[in-house]
């Protein structure tokens, strides 16, 4: 009987849980929807003109004339879409220009591919390089902004601009071979530009890297119980700091990082430890209760250790090892004293 | 409330709750995705835009990227200091040193894939994604609908909601509403120039013409005769009496007017004089001749019976 009234009221608290958050999730919702159903709609109005420019560049091909009238089909939905749209039955809206989208799409599967397509590609092939050579000046403009001497490196930056105006120009008038040659040059260039500009920011990254080897080691060494078990790693920092002030950047990250993957494979195999110490004090407190011995402090002392373990494993997945040394470090003095 | 009715409330919220408790996600402890863009081109490949928070406390963080070759990448701090990296077997570690907002981008071309004419992105997103579609790249597919669309120029940039998308598009040259516009302008200015050009040379040949024919009206040397239109007045008893008038008027002129003298004298209309002329020629009474284009209008020696044998040109 308490198990019925039991789920009765499970039952009611999970309706009464799920109707809050649903009601607001509603009116979130709807706003969504109209938001998708005009941009859906936007999409939709703009690939049945496309594609019937595409499919009118073909005229007198009866396969196209059938996709034609397959397309009339999509122009209808659409119209309803749109009619949707004003009454303001957005997901109506929704649900028909998706499906008008998909007939489109299947007429756009059967249209036969064509040189134009070749044009565009060539063409956009140095509309990217445009985009990576202001993305590099933006690059440029910062470091010199920061007080860098770029001034060999605008040059460099001119050139390539220079090589991808020549490369936009010979994609215009349709030499492709050409625009591609140039492309790639512009491609080589700016490469070298990334290493120089790479070079010049060398001196700041050392002192990044100096600054966390610092911090890093500043924190271990403000958590008393945490020295002692890091002594490896606090010896591969201070050499990667040694690296670092002899110029050598690589390898000191390198250093850096290894320390780093060492503390948490070190801490992963104090958490396995204590998780098993807990394993094993649980087992005899069980078997201490069923001979009759009050075990209740000793029990409550092992969920504290347990809940810390918890928190440790926490802190260690968000990469705070320090702090997660610091749990597992508690959790093992509580389980000394129940020893 | 009974021991036994707060035991089954107390049982009945652990149930409800272990079966609310939502799973922990598995996301990545390194970093938080913040913001992807891709940008799709017409040769297959796609432009990413991957900006991440890293965690300050580690050095390092391991990148899931989209893709599985990349080209031109590139590392960047929020404040655009280009950082080191290397490749793994799951992406990408990049030594953040503790900076937090990092940027990758890169092109790939494992994105796309084509049948045809139809091309196919995909990408399994983290958080909302934006997809940037330049002109000549027509969205004709979607596996879910947008959460919002703007456009720069004929290029569109649609935003779409974290997790997997695939988005179908063609690429063809397809004028522009801009390049249309242009070009009607232009048909436009075409159009009004040829008309004015046309009004002009239509204009100034009727103008020639015009001159001409006044210049020849005017270099003609008209008869001078003495006539007795009394006598023609009393042979035609039944003549209107503005008719009259004009007859009396080219007799006073010599027996002969232009047409156009005819209309300014008696100020009429140019079809009204004309009907005249016509009246006056079916009693026989004047005749009509073309002197540089221009109807002169003489009264006959000998009035005829019916008409006259000219006609004069209708206005």
């Amino acid at each position: 009987m308490i198990a019925v009234k039991a789920a009765a009221i499970a039952t009611l608290i999970l309706l009464a849980a799920l109707t809050v958050p649903q009601l607001t999730l509603t009116e979130a919702e709807a706003g969504e929807v109209k938001n998708s159903a005009y941009a859906l709609n936007q999409i939709l109005e703009r690939a049945i003109k496309n594609v019937q420019t595409v499919l009118s560049g073909e005229e007198g091909n009866k396969a196209y004339e059938a996709l034609k009238s397959r397309l009339k089909e999509a122009e209808t939905l659409a119209e309803r879409a749109r009619k949707a749209l004003n009454e303001g039955t957005y997901q109506d809206a929704l649900n028909t220009s998706l499906k008008a989208l998909n007939i489109v799409k299947s007429i756009a599967a059967e249209i036969k591919e064509s040189e134009e397509e070749q044009i565009v590609a060539a063409t956009h092939s140095t509309l990217r390089m445009s985009i990576l050579l202001s993305g590099l000046k933006n690059l440029t403009d910062s470091a010199a902004a920061k007080g860098y001497t770029t001034s060999n490196l605008s040059e460099k930056l001119e050139a390539v601009s220079k090589l991808v105006e020549e490369a936009k120009s010979l994609s215009a008038r349709g030499d492709t071979l050409g625009a591609g040659r140039r492309v790639a040059e512009a491609k080589s260039m700016l490469g070298h530009l990334v290493s120089s500009l790479n070079k010049a920011y060398a001196e700041e990254k050392r002192r990044l890297a100096e600054e966390y080897v610092n911090r890093t080691l500043g924190r271990i060494f403000s958590a008393e119980d945490v020295r002692g078990r890091f002594k490896e790693q606090i010896e591969e920092l201070n050499l990667s700091r040694r690296q670092l002030q002899a110029g050598n950047l690589g390898a000191a990250v390198a250093q850096i990082n290894e320390a780093m993957k060492q503390m948490k494979k070190s801490l992963n195999e104090e958490l396995k430890k204590v998780a098993d110490r807990i394993q094993q004090i649980e087992k005899r407190l069980n078997e201490s209760r069923v001979r009759g011995v009050d075990v209740e402090r000793e029990e409550r002392m092992l969920q504290e250790a347990s809940k810390l373990v918890e928190q440790a494993t926490a802190l260690m997945e968000k990469g705070d090892y320090i702090a997660a040394r610091m749990r597992v470090a508690e959790a093992e003095a509580i389980l000394q004293r129940l020893r | 409330m009974s021991e036994s009715s707060a035991k089954t409330v107390l049982l009945a919220a652990t149930l409800a709750l272990l079966l609310f408790t939502p799973i922990a996600q598995a996301t990545p402890a390194t970093y938080e995705p913040k913001r992807l863009t891709a940008t799709i081109y017409a040769d297959g490949y796609v432009w990413i835009e991957y900006e991440v928070e890293a965690n300050p406390l580690l050095p390092s963080i391991n990148l899931t990227l989209f893709g599985e070759r990349f080209e031109e990448l590139i590392v960047v701090s929020g404040d655009g200091l280009l950082l080191d990296y290397n490749f793994t077997q799951n992406g990408l570690e990049v030594n953040t040193l503790g900076l937090t907002d990092i940027k990758v981008s890169y092109f790939t071309q494992d994105l796309t894939n084509k049948t045809g004419r139809l091309w196919t992105f995909t990408i399994d997103a983290p958080v909302n994604i934006t997809v940037r579609l330049p002109k000549e790249l027509t969205v004709v597919g979607l596996n879910k609908a947008p959460l919002g669309i703007s456009s720069e120029g004929e290029a569109l940039t649609i935003v779409f909601e974290g997790g997997v998308l695939t988005l179908n598009y063609i690429v063809a040259l397809i004028k522009t509403t801009a390049t249309q516009q242009s070009e009607v302008r232009w048909l436009g200015w075409l159009g009004y120039t040829a008309l004015v050009a046309g009004v002009g040379l239509v204009g100034g040949v009727v103008t020639w013409i015009t001159l001409r024919r006044r210049r020849a009206a005017k270099s003609y040397v008209k008869e001078k005769r003495v006539v007795d239109v009394e006598k023609i007045l009393v042979s035609k008893p039944d003549l209107r009496a503005d008719d009259k008038e004009v007859l009396r008027f080219l007799a006073e002129a010599g027996g002969e007017a232009f047409e156009a003298e005819l209309r300014s004298r008696f100020n009429l209309p140019k079809t009204s004089m004309w009907r005249m002329v016509r009246r006056l020629q079916r009693e026989g009474l004047v005749g009509v001749k073309k002197v540089g284009g221009q109807n002169l209008v003489y009264i006959r020696e000998e009035p005829e019976n019916g008409g006259g044998t000219d006609v004069p040109q209708n206005p």
